[in-house]
């Protein structure tokens, strides 16, 4: 396990290599014991000594789409456990660079950019890059570094700088680091742009009897075949109008759970009319990043702009249905924002879709909203708040920046406001399995559906023992697949015997039994962070609208929920004993 | 009659790579796409949205030929260039002898890269961006 560590007080590097940490594989399991390791409880999370991790999985670069990186970190949104996942380049950048994880810690004295070489550090100054847009920030650094070949750029916006607590990370500007506040955490350390690049000079070597060429190549031809056809054809988008029929498409701020334009913004509305191209992560012959092209009129006598924004079903839930927009521009033109000022996407519509509500209710009004009145399907007044969100010094604003339980506590709103531990629920609102697995099991923190809407789809009858089961075995089994690098979308390709080969080859032999004993110890692992950070299972409230909305055309009932609660609590308990926490 | 690899639909390029691991795998038996002898990248930037590939064009006339000192280079029959490795001294003049920047240098090895034009990048590619083409 090679470790880079970084200070950027000292504006020192070091390598250390980790194998006491061997254990834990890599992806989510090293980033989370390096981030053990490192974090102060007893100081804030935006504090200079925090670290932020960052690991690839250990697959990646040696078998198809293990292309995920894991960012572990100490969330200023919700005062506990951060963690992303990214795909793009970073994962492959990092393999060429020889380093396993990334530590980094300490504050620079003014705006400043990384750039890593093969495990070579080199601090930059990025004072001239303040303010600047997350988008443009990578072609000004791009165009500056232009020796570093294959190379991975991260980068944050304005509202990563102003600290925003939902700002988010863009990774090679289709791919990020979302939904926990990783914007604001790169900006208190003045930290604007990461550059990881490499020539994979310690690279493992595979012998013409290893097997591993046709071993890759099956996996390759699976990827590629009709086993990963919808998220190459439509996308994840896909899922708009199945959800919407099923009633489980979150609509103007989960008020209803069908949209009446859902067809308009459909992933097949999306492909006909705006779909442009599509992109992969590098090694991933799927190719699911879905590109559109917003065309756009600037001035008269036929004055046109282009621009490229990718798109996913969790965004056009958020930006989409959630803020009742009735067309696919009008959620492109919302995603360009977002990705300009480095909000993440889901909690900005979760936020706007909050303010919007508050307003209706005349919670908050004109005077905090600084002249704004939101209304759903109004893309430009929702333009505006995600500027006002990133920039305004007004008062509300800067309650705002604290992200929304900061607002339901100044201004009350707690129960249609849609937050899951404080995080932005995701785009499903199918039943019990989904809520349970949001609310409750979930541990991925960034990552809250763990496919619970599938268990909701299959129509069973189960207790609320059984699907605590059930989604505590899918999170532990996630938290191994996790350390794998491997993106979700081909778990049904690594099946555990696949699984065992490929870490075979890489001299990691694990025994099948013990899939799920890794993946337990390192979901306990988090799961007692959380709890020091102040998660109590029993205690734990979900927002009333979650229960006023049906939910898959069901009303949920909380007593099934509390059976639910005090079922899992009683299984930590039993796991993890009073003392270690 | 010459066949060599063309990438002829690269507007259709994703950017997965497929191509370099293949090349890398299977001609260089490394899984370093840096080995490969196809580069594919982008345009100055994703939101370009465009990539473009950088391999051997396997000119009739190859210039880089000439730019080798020690005559390690010769023409291949069906396009290309092949390398005697026993004369190869290392100056890299080939390199900068390619107008099309397409000779790539491998550390390990202390070598140029070439491209010997056998079509392995073009099967691993999911969108048929490349193709083996037969030119007179």
């Amino acid at each position: 396990m090679k470790v880079l560590y970084i200070d950027l007080s000292k504006t020192t590097s070091t390598i250390r290599f980790r194998e006491d940490l061997k254990s834990y594989l890599g992806g989510t399991g090293l980033a989370t014991a390096l981030f053990l390791e490192e974090v102060d409880l007893s100081k804030p999370p935006l504090s200079e000594e925090q670290p932020i991790v960052i690991a690839k999985g250990f697959l990646t670069p040696y078998f198809p789409v293990a292309t995920k990186s894991v960012a572990i970190f100490y969330s200023p949104l919700t005062n506990s456990l951060g963690e992303s996942h990214a795909g793009g380049r970073l994962a492959l950048a990092m393999s060429l660079s020889g380093i396993d994880a990334i530590v980094i810690k300490g504050k620079s004295v003014k705006p400043n950019y990384l750039v890593i070489n093969d495990g070579n550090v080199v601090f930059k100054d990025a004072t001239h890059l303040k303010g600047i847009y997350a988008t443009a920030t990578a072609t000004y650094i791009r165009e500056k570094e232009k020796d570093a070949g294959l190379r991975s750029i991260l980068r944050i916006g304005p509202a990563g700088e102003n600290g925003a607590a939902f700002s988010m990370v863009v990774v090679d500007t289709y791919r990020h680091f979302g939904r926990l506040g990783l914007g604001a955490s790169f900006g208190s350390k003045n930290l604007k742009a990461v550059l990881v690049s490499g020539t994979g000079k310690d690279y493992k070597q595979f012998s013409k009897e290893s097997g591993y060429r046709n071993f890759f190549e099956e996996l390759h031809a699976k990827a590629t075949s009709q086993l990963m056809r919808k998220y190459h054809e439509f996308g994840t988008a896909v899922n708009v109008l199945p959800l919407n029929e099923l009633g489980g498409l979150p609509t103007e701020n989960l008020k209803k759970t069908s949209f009446e334009y859902a067809e308009n913004i459909s992933g097949e509305s999306f492909a006909e009319n705006v779909l442009t191209r599509k992109f992969a992560c590098a090694g991933c012959p799927v190719g699911c990043i879905h590109i559109a092209t917003i065309r756009r009129k600037f001035a008269a006598e036929e004055e046109w702009e282009r621009v490229d924004v990718s798109y996913d079903y969790e965004l056009i839930y958020s930006l989409g249905s959630l803020l009742g927009i009735k067309d696919c521009n009008g959620v492109l033109s919302l995603i360009e924002k977002v990705e300009e000022l480095g909000i993440d996407a889901i909690y900005a519509g979760v936020m706007l879709a909050w303010l919007t509500e508050a307003y209706e209710k005349s919670i908050i009004g004109e005077e905090e909203l600084d002249g704004l009145k939101p209304i759903f399907g109004n893309v430009e007044v929702y333009k505006a708040l995600l500027e006002k969100l990133t920039y305004s010094e007004k008062s509300f604003f800067q309650t705002a920046r604290l992200g929304l339980t900061a607002l339901c506590e100044r201004y009350g709103g707690h129960d249609f406001a849609l937050l899951v531990n404080k995080n932005a629920m995701a785009g499903y609102h199918t039943g019990y399995a989904n809520l349970l697995g949001q609310h409750l099991v979930g541990i991925r923190n960034a990552h809250t559906d763990n496919a619970g809407y599938s268990l909701d789809q299959e129509n069973k009858e189960y207790s609320p023992e059984e699907l605590i089961e059930r989604l505590y075995e899918e999170e532990v089994f996630r938290a191994f697949f996790n350390c794998t690098g491997l993106c979700l979308f081909v778990r049904k390709i690594y099946d555990v015997d696949t699984l065992l080969k490929a870490s075979k080859m890489l001299g990691v032999d694990i025994q099948g039994d013990k899939i799920l004993e890794i993946g337990e110890k390192i979901y306990l692992k988090k799961l007692i962070f959380k709890i020091k950070c102040g998660f109590k299972i029993e205690e734990y409230v979900i927002p009333e609208r979650f229960f006023e909305t049906a939910a898959g055309r069901k009303m949920m009932s909380k007593d099934f929920v509390n059976k639910a609660k005090n079922y899992f609590a009683k299984k930590i308990k039993e796991k993890i004993g009073e003392g270690e926490i | 009659m010459r066949k060599i690899l063309v990438s002829k639909y690269m507007l259709r390029c994703m950017g997965c790579m497929s191509c370099m691991f293949a090349c890398a795998r299977r001609v260089r038996g490394s899984v370093n796409v840096l080995k490969s002898a196809i580069r594919v990248r982008t345009k100055g930037g994703f939101s370009s949205g465009a990539m473009t590939s950088t391999h051997c064009l396997g000119c009739d006339e190859p210039p880089c030929i000439n730019s080798c000192p020690k005559g390690a280079l010769q023409k291949r029959e069906y396009g290309g260039i092949k390398l005697d490795k026993a004369l190869c001294d290392s100056c890299k003049n080939c390199i900068a002898g390619c107008p099309a920047d397409a000779i790539f240098w491998d550390d390990d090895a202390n070598l140029p890269i070439f491209c010997i034009h056998c079509g392995n990048c073009v099967k691993f590619c999911p969108h048929n961006c490349l193709l083996i083409e037969e030119t007179r």
